[in-house]
C-alpha cells in the first residue's frame, strides 16, 4: 500500500512540474519566471527548441526537404529583446531557392495576472535578396516586455538534397531541445559534432520505414482518349537522427577567441552518395579514396591541375637555367605572387578557372593555387594540392569534401613538406597566412592517396632585439635598437608597414613609448620576402626615469617592458592559440651615469611554464660601468588548453612582474 | 612637302587635346605633390545635375580616380545607391592599368547588387549597387560613368572635391542646373583658401577646384568638411514622394514639417490612454508627468528600425507603436509626443546629427528638408530651458543626452514654425569622475582598498554600462582599468544607479599583493592608485592641422593610505599645480597625524577648438601629468 502512495505521489509530483510544450500552451510560470534557474545572467532562454528535417514525396518532384522550426523564448530582460527578432538565411540564386512558409508567431505577456496573446501580423514580417545568392527572412514579435514569452513556428522548404549545419547551442541556455532529421534511405550523410565543442551531445539513431502512394498515370487512346490514375504504394526506410537535450549551456565568449563559433555545439552534415531505387550510386563523398577521386574529377579542380599550356612558355621561361628544385619553385612561387592577385574570396573549386586568373591576374584561392600547383608539376616538382579549412570554418574530420574551403601547394621532399599560399604577397614557404593554420590538411596526391598533415608550423618565430642606453645629466636617455625578426613576425611587420610613409613608420614605431622621439629609423629587406626583416633606429627617451630623493629608478627594458599581464580572468573555458611557436630575446646594454652606483639590481632568474611548455630567462651581468641584461622568452607551446591556464596565466604573471623590475642607482 | 607638314600638325594638336582623358587614365600624369601622402587621387570628377521638372533630376557623374596602393582602394568608391524615387539609367565603370592601358570593364549589370540595411536597421527598402574588384597590381585607374534620376527635388548632392583623409584631387568640377524662378539656397565654405573657381550664375552654379593636396589625419583633427571645400544648395521649392514643399527657413520649413508629415500621427488606444492619465493622476508638474510618460515608453517599448519610402522621414503613427510596441526614432519618439500630449505636456518632435565623437551642427543658415540629419529626439521646454529626451533607449535616465545628442544645433519642429536650438552642453566640471579610496599597506607592500567612484555627465555614460555586463566580465574590466596594478584581485563590486540625480555609483573592495616595491628597508609606490593617466597625445613632428577637445571633464581623487606601524615616510611628492588654457591639474600628498597619508589629486580638460602651433603644448601638458601620475614616494622601515 505504502509503496502505491509513493507511486502516485511521484506521478503526481511529475505531473504538476511537466511543462506543455505544445504551441500556445505556455503557463504562467513560465511568464512569472525572473531568471533563468542554471543561468541567472542569462537574459533570455530558449524554453523549447523542436526542430525536424524531413523530406517530403512530392509528385513530378520527388524529394523537397522540409525543416519545421518552433521555439519558445523567454525574454527577462532588455538585453534580451534581441531575440525577438528571428532571422532565417535562405539560398536563393533566382532560378530556385529555399523559402520560409507557415510562420506563426505569438508573444505571450502578463497583464493583470492574465495571460494576454499578441499575434505577429504581416507588418512584421521582411523579406530582403540579400545579394545573388542569398535572401533573408526576417521578423520581429510584436507588444515585447520584460518577462515575456515568445513563441514562433515556420517551415524552411529547400530544393537542395544537402542538410545545413544543425545548431545544437546558443549565445544564451536552451532548456529543452528536441529535434530530429529523417532522411529516406536513399541519401546518405556524414554527420558529426563539432570536434572543438565543450559541450558534447547524446545522438540516438534508428531506423524506420516509410511508405508513399505514388500516382501512375496511364493513357489510354480507344474511341475517345482517357487517363486513368493508379496508386502504386512505395516502401522504403528511413535513417532517423534525433536528438533530446536538457539545460544546455549558452555559448559564451571570451577573450583571445577569434571566432567563438568555433566552438558552438552543432551537428554538421557531409552529403556522401545517393542510391536510386534502382541500386545505381552517385558518389559524392565518403572515404578519402573517394573524396579523392571525386575531387580529381571535378572540372573545377582536377581539370584545373592537369592544364598547362597557358602558361607552358612562361614558366619554360622562367626556369631555364635554374641551378636546383629549390630554385624552381622559388621563381615559380615568385612568379604566381606577383602575376595573379587573390580577390579574397576562398575555396577549394576554382571560381573562373586557372586560365581566366592567368590571363585576367585576379583569382579566389583555387584559382591562384592550383595553377602554382600545375606549375611546379610542369617544373618536374613533386607539386600537390592541400585541402584545408580556414579558421573561420569548421574542421573536417571525416572524409567529406564540404568541411573543407581552402586550398594551398604543398610539395613534398625528402619526407618533408613545403606549404606554398600565393594569396598573399608577404606570406614564404611555409608561413602561410593565419587563416589557413587550421588544424590539419589533407594533402591529395595525383596517385589517388591522401594523408593529413599538421598545419602547425614547426620553425619557431624569432624576435632579437638589441638595445643600447646611455643615462643623460637630464635623466633622459639616449640609444640605439637593432632588431631582427623572421617568419610570422617578419610576414606582420610587412603587412602592417606596407602602404607607411616615412612619417607613418616613424608614428608607428614611437607608439605607446612613452616620451620618445626616434631617428634614423632604416627598415632592410621590407621588400626582400624571403628574408628576416631587419630595422635599427636611434632614440631619444624622456620620461623613462623617476628620480625620488638621490636616488634614481628605472626598468632596464625601458619601452619594451610590458604593462600589464594581459591574462587576467580566473578560468578559461576555450584554449588560446598564439598559432605559432616564438624565441623573444633582448639583449640590453646600460651604462650607469657618472657620478652614480649601483644600489640594487633585478637578480637573475627563470620561470618555466609546465616541462617544455615555455621558459622566460632574465640574466643581469655586471661590466665595469655596464649593467648588461639578457631577456629571453622561449614559447614552445603554442596551444594552451583551458586546463593548461592557470599555470600559463601564472608564468606569465612571473614574467610581467620580472620584466617590470627596476634598476636603482645612487647618487654618489 | 610643307603643307602636307603643317597639315599633319593641325590635326595632331586638336586630338591631343581632345585625348585629355587618356593622359588621366595613365598613372604616371599625376603632378608629383598630388602624389605626397595619397593613397588616392581623384583624377577627375565632373558632377552634372540638371532639375528637369519640379519632381525630376537627372544626376550625370564622370569620375576617374588613380588608386596608389591597397590604403586607397575604399576611394574607388564605385557605387550607387537607389530605391523606389532613385533609379540608375547608367552606371559603368572601366579600369586602366597604371600605362592607361584598360584591362577590365564593367556593365551594369556586373555591378554587386545588395541591401543597403546597416547594422542597425530590420529592413530598408534602399539598395546598393557597388564594384568589387581585386587590384592586380598598383597604381590603377578607375573610370566610372553615371547617370541617377531622383524623383525628388528635396536633395541634391553635396559638393566635396577632398573627399577624404590621404586622397588629393586634381580636377573636381560641379554644374547644378535649375529654373532660376525657383530661388536657391548655397552653403559654401572654405572656397577661397583652397582656390575654388566660382563662376555661378542665376540659373546654373559652377565651381571647379585644382590640384588639392592630400592632407593626413592628425590625432584631435576636427571634421575635414569643416576644413576644405564644402557647397551644399538646396531649392526653395522641392518635391519629395509626392509632396511639395519650401525651404525658405527653418521656421517656414518647421511648420511645413509638421503640417505635412507629422500631425494627426499621435492617436493612441483607449487602453493606453487610460493607462497614461491614471499613472499622472495627482501629478501637477510637468516634468514629473513627463518623467511618468518616459518611464512608461521605456518599459514598454524597444527600438526596431524600418525604413520603406516615405516612412524613411515620416514617423509611424503612434497608434500602430501602441499596436506592436515597437519603432525606429521616429516613431518612439512620436510616441512618446503623443503621451505627453495626453497628459498636458507640451513637446516638439526634434531633427538631430547624432554622433557620438563629432559633434555635428545643423546648419543655422542653411534650411534643408534633407541631408543634415540622421536621428530624431524629443524637446520638452520647461521654464525657459529646454529637457532633451532620448526615446529610443530602455535605460537612458530622464533628459540625458550626453555623448550621443549633446551640444549641437539641433531642429526642433514645432506647429507654428521651426528653430535651430542647441542642446545641452555638458560642461567639463558637469562631467565629474569622483573617486575615492580607503588603502591599507602592509610590510609586504600588499595593499587592501575601499574605492568609491561616483560619475555624473558624459562620465555617467562611460560608466554605467558596467552593472549590466556578467560577473566574470566586470571583473575583468576593473582589473584591466586599473591594469598599472598587478595582480589585482576583486573581493566585491557594487553600484548604485541614480538615475534620479544622473549619477552612478560605484564601491568596490579589492587586495593586490606587491603593489609597493621593496627594496632593503624601503617600501616604494605611488599614491595614485586608481586614476593613472596613460594615454598621452601623439607626437607629431610637424603638426598641420589644428585640433579640437570635444568635450571636457573632471576627475577628482583622494585617497586616504594607512602605512605599516613599523615604517615612516622617507620621501614624498611635492605639490604639483599646472594650469594652462587646456585646463588644470593638481597634486598633492600630506601625512596626517594617525599614521596615514592623504593623496589628493584633480584634473580638469577643458573643451576647446585650438591651433596646430598649441598642439605641443596640449601634450606637453599630458605628458607632465602622465609623469606625475606614476610618481612614488618612499616610506622606510622605523630604526
Amino acid at each position: 500500500m505504502k509503496k502505491i502512495t509513493y507511486l502516485f505521489m511521484f506521478i503526481a509530483f511529475n505531473w504538476t512540474n511537466a511543462q506543455d510544450y505544445r504551441f500556445g500552451k505556455v503557463s504562467k510560470d513560465e511568464l512569472q519566471e525572473t531568471a533563468y534557474p542554471e543561468d541567472p545572467e542569462a537574459n533570455a532562454a530558449i524554453l523549447y527548441l523542436n526542430q525536424k528535417t524531413y523530406y517530403n514525396y512530392v509528385q513530378n518532384e520527388g524529394f523537397v526537404q522540409v525543416t519545421e522550426v518552433y521555439k519558445r523564448i523567454k525574454i527577462y530582460n532588455k538585453d534580451g529583446y534581441d531575440w525577438a527578432t528571428e532571422e532565417v538565411a535562405l539560398r536563393d540564386d533566382g532560378k530556385k531557392g529555399e523559402a520560409v512558409i507557415n510562420l506563426k508567431a505569438f508573444t505571450h505577456t502578463l497583464e493583470n495576472g492574465k495571460i494576454e496573446r499578441t499575434k505577429l501580423k504581416k507588418d512584421g514580417m521582411f523579406e530582403e535578396k540579400t545579394n545573388k545568392y542569398w535572401k533573408t527572412s526576417k521578423f520581429t514579435m510584436p507588444n515585447i516586455q520584460d518577462g515575456c514569452v515568445i513563441e514562433f513556428e515556420y517551415k524552411i522548404t529547400s530544393p537542395y538534397i544537402s542538410i545545413r549545419d544543425i545548431n545544437l547551442q546558443y549565445s544564451i541556455p536552451i532548456k529543452e531541445l528536441d529535434m530530429y532529421v529523417r532522411i529516406p534511405e536513399f541519401y546518405n550523410f556524414n554527420k558529426y559534432v563539432n570536434p572543438r565543442a565543450v559541450y558534447i551531445p547524446k545522438i540516438n539513431e534508428s531506423q524506420v520505414n516509410r511508405a508513399e502512394h505514388i500516382q501512375t498515370k496511364t493513357r489510354v487512346v480507344k474511341k475517345v482518349s482517357s487517363t486513368s490514375f493508379s496508386q502504386q504504394k512505395w516502401e522504403f526506410k528511413e535513417n532517423k537522427t534525433e536528438i533530446k537535450l536538457s539545460n544546455i549551456p549558452a555559448l559564451k565568449n571570451e577573450n583571445y577567441v577569434s571566432n567563438l563559433n568555433t566552438y558552438r555545439t552543432k551537428l554538421i552534415w557531409e552529403y556522401a552518395f545517393s542510391k536510386d531505387p534502382g541500386g545505381l550510386i552517385t558518389n559524392y563523398a565518403s572515404t578519402w579514396d573517394e573524396v579523392t577521386k571525386t575531387i580529381y574529377e571535378d572540372s573545377n579542380f582536377g581539370s584545373q591541375l592537369k592544364q598547362s599550356n597557358y602558361f607552358e612558355k612562361d614558366i619554360s621561361a622562367l626556369i631555364e637555367g635554374a641551378a636546383n628544385d629549390s630554385e624552381k619553385i622559388s621563381r615559380i612561387y615568385d612568379f604566381v605572387k606577383s602575376k595573379v592577385k587573390w580577390n579574397d574570396y576562398n575555396g577549394y573549386t576554382t571560381d573562373n578557372g586557372v586560365k581566366k586568373a592567368y590571363k585576367e591576374g585576379v583569382g579566389n584561392v583555387a584559382d591562384i593555387n592550383l595553377m602554382l600547383t600545375a606549375m611546379l608539376r610542369y617544373a618536374n616538382i613533386n607539386a600537390n594540392p592541400m585541402l584545408i579549412s580556414t579558421r573561420s570554418n569548421d574542421i573536417p574530420l571525416f572524409p567529406a569534401t564540404g568541411g573543407f574551403n581552402y586550398v594551398v601547394a604543398a610539395v613534398e621532399v625528402h619526407n618533408d613538406v613545403i606549404l606554398l599560399d600565393a594569396t598573399d604577397k608577404f606570406a614564404t614557404p611555409n608561413v602561410l597566412p593565419v587563416r589557413a593554420i587550421n588544424w590539419q590538411g589533407r594533402i591529395i596526391r595525383e596517385a589517388g592517396s591522401s594523408t593529413w598533415y599538421d598545419l602547425k608550423p614547426k620553425e619557431v618565430v624569432k624576435e632579437n632585439i638589441f638595445m643600447n642606453a646611455k643615462i643623460n645629466d637630464d635623466f633622459s636617455i639616449d640609444g640605439k635598437v637593432r632588431a631582427q625578426m623572421t617568419s610570422f613576425a617578419a610576414k606582420n611587420f610587412r603587412s602592417k608597414y606596407q602602404n607607411y610613409n616615412a612619417e607613418e613608420k616613424l608614428l608607428a614605431i614611437e607608439k605607446d613609448k612613452g616620451e620618445i622621439e626616434v631617428s634614423d629609423y632604416e627598415i632592410t629587406d621590407m621588400d626582400v620576402v624571403d628574408n628576416p626583416i631587419k630595422y635599427v633606429y636611434d632614440y631619444n627617451l624622456k620620461s623613462a626615469i623617476e628620480q625620488i630623493g638621490d636616488k634614481i629608478f628605472l626598468s632596464p627594458m625601458l619601452f619594451f617592458s610590458p604593462k600589464e599581464n594581459p591574462f587576467k580572468a580566473d578560468k578559461r573555458e576555450y584554449p588560446i592559440d598564439f598559432v605559432y611557436a616564438f624565441n623573444d630575446r633582448f639583449t640590453i646594454n646600460m651604462m650607469v651615469p657618472e657620478g652614480y652606483v649601483v644600489e640594487s639590481l633585478p637578480e637573475s632568474s627563470v620561470v618555466k611554464f609546465l616541462d617544455d611548455g615555455g621558459e622566460f630567462k632574465y640574466i643581469t651581468k655586471v661590466n665595469g660601468n655596464v649593467l648588461q641584461f639578457l631577456v629571453t622568452l622561449d614559447l614552445n607551446k603554442s596551444f594552451i588548453l583551458p586546463n593548461e591556464y592557470d599555470d600559463f596565466k601564472q608564468f606569465y604573471q612571473l614574467m610581467t612582474e620580472k620584466q617590470t623590475e627596476k634598476v636603482v642607482l645612487k647618487k654618489i | 612637302m610643307i603643307k602636307i607638314y603643317r597639315l599633319i600638325v593641325v590635326l595632331v594638336f586638336p586630338i591631343f587635346c581632345f585625348s585629355q582623358e587618356d593622359k588621366l587614365l595613365n598613372s604616371h600624369t599625376i603632378p608629383i605633390n598630388l602624389v605626397e601622402n595619397a593613397n588616392a587621387v581623384v583624377r577627375w570628377d565632373d558632377s552634372y545635375i540638371e532639375v528637369k521638372s519640379p519632381n525630376k533630376m537627372l544626376h550625370t557623374n564622370k569620375r576617374i580616380v588613380t588608386i596608389l596602393n591597397s590604403s586607397g582602394n575604399a576611394k574607388v568608391d564605385a557605387s550607387l545607391g537607389y530605391d523606389k524615387a532613385v533609379s540608375i539609367k547608367k552606371m559603368e565603370a572601366r579600369i586602366y592599368n597604371s600605362d592607361g592601358k584598360e584591362i577590365k570593364r564593367i556593365k551594369k549589370k556586373d555591378f554587386e547588387d545588395v541591401s543597403a540595411v546597416d547594422g542597425g536597421t530590420l529592413y530598408s527598402d534602399s539598395r546598393v549597387k557597388y564594384l568589387k574588384y581585386t587590384p592586380t597590381d598598383y597604381p590603377y585607374t578607375v573610370v566610372f560613368d553615371t547617370e541617377v534620376e531622383y524623383n525628388y527635388t528635396a536633395y541634391i548632392r553635396r559638393w566635396r572635391p577632398i573627399e577624404g583623409f590621404s586622397t588629393s584631387t586634381e580636377y573636381s568640377r560641379y554644374v547644378f542646373r535649375y529654373d532660376p524662378a525657383n530661388e536657391l539656397n548655397k552653403y559654401e565654405i572654405n572656397f577661397e583658401v583652397f582656390g575654388v573657381i566660382n563662376q555661378s550664375k542665376p540659373g546654373e552654379i559652377h565651381y571647379e577646384a585644382k590640384n588639392l593636396k592630400a592632407i593626413v589625419y592628425e590625432a584631435y583633427s576636427p571634421n575635414l568638411k569643416d576644413m576644405t571645400p564644402y557647397a551644399m544648395l538646396n531649392l526653395k521649392n522641392f518635391s519629395y514622394e509626392g509632396y511639395v514643399g519650401n525651404s525658405n527657413s527653418w521656421e517656414g520649413l518647421g511648420k511645413w514639417m509638421h503640417e505635412q508629415l507629422l500631425i494627426g500621427r499621435t492617436q493612441v488606444s483607449e487602453k493606453t490612454k487610460n493607462e497614461i492619465l491614471s499613472l499622472v493622476a495627482g501629478l501637477d508638474d510637468p516634468i514629473d508627468k513627463a518623467k511618468v510618460v518616459y518611464k512608461y515608453v521605456q518599459d514598454n517599448t524597444r527600438y526596431i528600425s524600418v525604413q520603406e519610402g516615405i516612412g524613411g522621414i515620416q514617423p509611424i503613427d503612434a497608434l500602430k507603436v501602441d499596436e506592436v510596441k515597437y519603432g525606429d526614432c521616429k516613431g518612439l519618439t512620436n510616441y512618446t509626443k503623443a503621451l505627453l500630449d495626453l497628459v498636458g505636456v507640451e513637446s516638439y518632435y526634434t531633427r538631430v546629427y547624432a554622433s557620438p565623437n563629432n559633434l555635428v551642427d545643423i546648419n543655422e543658415d542653411f534650411a534643408s528638408f534633407l541631408g543634415q540629419s540622421n536621428h530624431v529626439i524629443l524637446n520638452l521646454p520647461h521654464q525657459g530651458k529646454d529637457v532633451w529626451l532620448e526615446c529610443t533607449s530602455q535605460t537612458s535616465p530622464f533628459g540625458y543626452n550626453a555623448n550621443f545628442t549633446d551640444d549641437r544645433n539641433v531642429f526642433v519642429i514645432r506647429p507654428d514654425g521651426g528653430e535651430i536650438v542647441r542642446t545641452k552642453i555638458y560642461t567639463a566640471t558637469e562631467n565629474l569622475l569622483a573617486t575615492k579610496a580607503d588603502i591599507v599597506l602592509t610590510e609586504d607592500g600588499d595593499i587592501e582598498a575601499k574605492i568609491g567612484l561616483n560619475s555624473y555627465g558624459t562620465q555617467y555614460g562611460h560608466r554605467e554600462g558596467i552593472q549590466n555586463s556578467a560577473l566574470k566580465n566586470q571583473t575583468l574590466y576593473y582589473k584591466g582599468y586599473w591594469s598599472h596594478i598587478n595582480n589585482v584581485d576583486v573581493v566585491s563590486m557594487n553600484y548604485k544607479n541614480d538615475k534620479e540625480t544622473i549619477k552612478f555609483s560605484e564601491n568596490i573592495e579589492l587586495t593586490a599583493a606587491k603593489y609597493a616595491s621593496k627594496t632593503g628597508d624601503r617600501l616604494l609606490l605611488s599614491p595614485n592608485l586608481f586614476n593613472v593617466l596613460s594615454n598621452v597625445p601623439t607626437r607629431y613632428r610637424d603638426r598641420k592641422l589644428p585640433f579640437k577637445i570635444q568635450r571636457g571633464f573632471y576627475d577628482t581623487d583622494e585617497y586616504v593610505i594607512s602605512i605599516p606601524e613599523n615604517y615612516q615616510v622617507e620621501a614624498l611628492q611635492n605639490d604639483v599645480l599646472i594650469e594652462n588654457k587646456f585646463g588644470k591639474y593638481s597634486y598633492t600628498i600630506t601625512e596626517n597625524d594617525d599614521h596615514s597619508l592623504v593623496f589628493k589629486r584633480s584634473f580638469i580638460l577643458n573643451k576647446g577648438d585650438y591651433a596646430k602651433e598649441d598642439y605641443d603644448e596640449f601634450r606637453n601638458f599630458y605628458l607632465k601629468v602622465a609623469k606625475q601620475d606614476q610618481a612614488r614616494i618612499i616610506l622606510i622601515k622605523k630604526s
